[in-house]
């Protein structure tokens, strides 16, 4: 029997993100967002049910269906002092100092491109669920995954969940990974 | 479609484990916040647009995250785990095939630029090395093909799957020396011998990873304006 979630109303559903939606994002029209602006929408995916359902992203574990021993989610460490978080990075100048210059993509930030609260029904995995792959019966040889190996052990996140969650906060061979997609 | 672009990273941040939910969209993309300080952060280089790290130097550390279909993968890890299937949103669960065409207005408005080289949604192995980017066309190549390759000055190995949609890139040097690769069955090998996984991981040790993931054109494109074309 499948647990019942109680919905939760997001202030902010925004249908497109990553994956979602009708090639060309038609119903996502209506739900445009610009910076600090926030619409709501329902989600305008293929399956879309009259229920937004949503769940609680305190780390809290169901037991899986099939009745997979889950891990329990570590603990944010929340205490730690963001303010010496100073792990510097090389500026792309090639000079060899070590700089606070944002690199990447950081350093060419234009707040006027960056639309808050879009995707923000998306619920990221946060448990390191996994079967064997001869459980995964949902899955064709032509499906791609997105695979970690850390030394013996290997773990593939399929893209067919992956396009949903986006972001997977777990561990691999006790390794924390993050997988974004 | 959009994105399509899987990046793995190494979460910690001086040592901390820090976690992650969808924030929104920027640049085409989709960005994410940290729950540990709300700094808001994209996917495709780990860098911190803004928030309270903004401006700290911090970057995540990109690590190989291994693009292609389980057919192949399963035969080159047979004994691999799967994310567990969750019931919860099964409902939201679907086949998807990257590299479908079709960008939404809701993610064009918030790109930077465009770049129409190359047709919006092709899929390409994105490499950058931190002093040049190059994209590699998958469909440019018909079968597994190793490139040794020159960027930005770097020696480089480009190994291409097209019909796996696989990509990925290493650094040629290896022990101080430079060598060259070719493709073995599943594998490649390089000129000494040594044969190396497609993770990276080989009996000799591991090649060093250069940052490259496969991703749609449009993405890559506007994240990297001066990008090169393979």
């Amino acid at each position: 029997m499948r647990p019942r979630l109680a919905l939760l109303v997001a202030p902010a559903l925004i249908a497109a993100a990553c994956g979602f939606g009708a090639p060309g994002g038609s119903d996502a029209d209506e739900a445009a967002v610009t910076s600090n602006v926030v619409s709501t929408s329902a989600p305008s995916h293929d399956d879309a049910g009259d229920d937004i359902a949503a769940t609680t992203t305190d780390g809290a574990t169901e037991p899986a269906a099939d009745g997979t021993q889950l891990t329990t989610p570590e603990d944010d460490a929340g205490s730690s002092d963001v303010a010496d978080a100073t792990t510097t990075t090389v500026a792309e100048s090639g000079s060899g100092a070590v700089s606070l210059e944002p690199t990447g993509a950081a350093a060419t930030f234009s707040e006027d491109h960056l639309s808050l609260g879009a995707g923000s029904q998306f619920v990221p995995v946060d448990v390191s669920a996994y079967v064997p792959a001869s459980e995964a019966t949902w899955l064709d040889p032509t499906d791609v995954v997105l695979g970690v190996v850390k030394g013996d052990v290997a773990v593939a996140f399929p893209v067919m969940q992956m396009q949903y969650h986006h972001i997977a906060n777990i561990e691999v061979a006790g390794e924390p990974y993050l997988v974004t997609y | 479609m959009v994105c399509s672009s899987g990046v793995g990273f190494d979460p910690l941040v001086d040592g901390v484990q820090h976690t992650f939910d969808v924030a929104g969209l920027y640049n085409g993309l989709f960005v994410m916040s940290d729950r540990q300080t709300g700094s808001v952060w994209t996917h495709f280089d780990g860098t911190v647009l803004t928030g309270p790290l903004a401006g700290t130097g911090v970057a995540l550390e990109i690590e190989p995250l291994i693009h292609l279909r389980w057919g192949d993968w399963l035969e080159d890890h047979p004994d691999s785990e799967v994310l567990a299937w969750d019931e919860r949103f099964g409902r939201f669960y679907r086949e998807f095939e990257p590299g479908r065409p079709g960008l939404g207005p809701e993610f064009q408005r918030t790109l930077l630029s465009t770049d129409d080289r190359l047709p919006e949604a092709e899929l390409v192995l994105g490499v950058d090395t931190g002093a040049a980017s190059v994209a590699y066309v998958l469909g440019d190549v018909e079968k597994f093909t190793v490139l040794n390759e020159t960027i930005g000055g770097e020696p480089v190995v480009v190994v291409l799957d097209p019909e796996s949609l696989f990509g990925i890139a290493f650094s040629r040097i290896v022990d101080g020396a430079e060598r060259t690769f070719a493709a073995g069955d599943v594998d490649i090998v390089d000129d000494t011998g040594a044969v190396w996984n497609l993770d990276g991981s080989g009996p000799g040790g591991r090649l060093d990873f250069v940052t490259s993931f496969v991703t749609e054109w449009y993405g890559w494109a506007a994240y990297h304006p001066d990008t090169a074309i393979g």
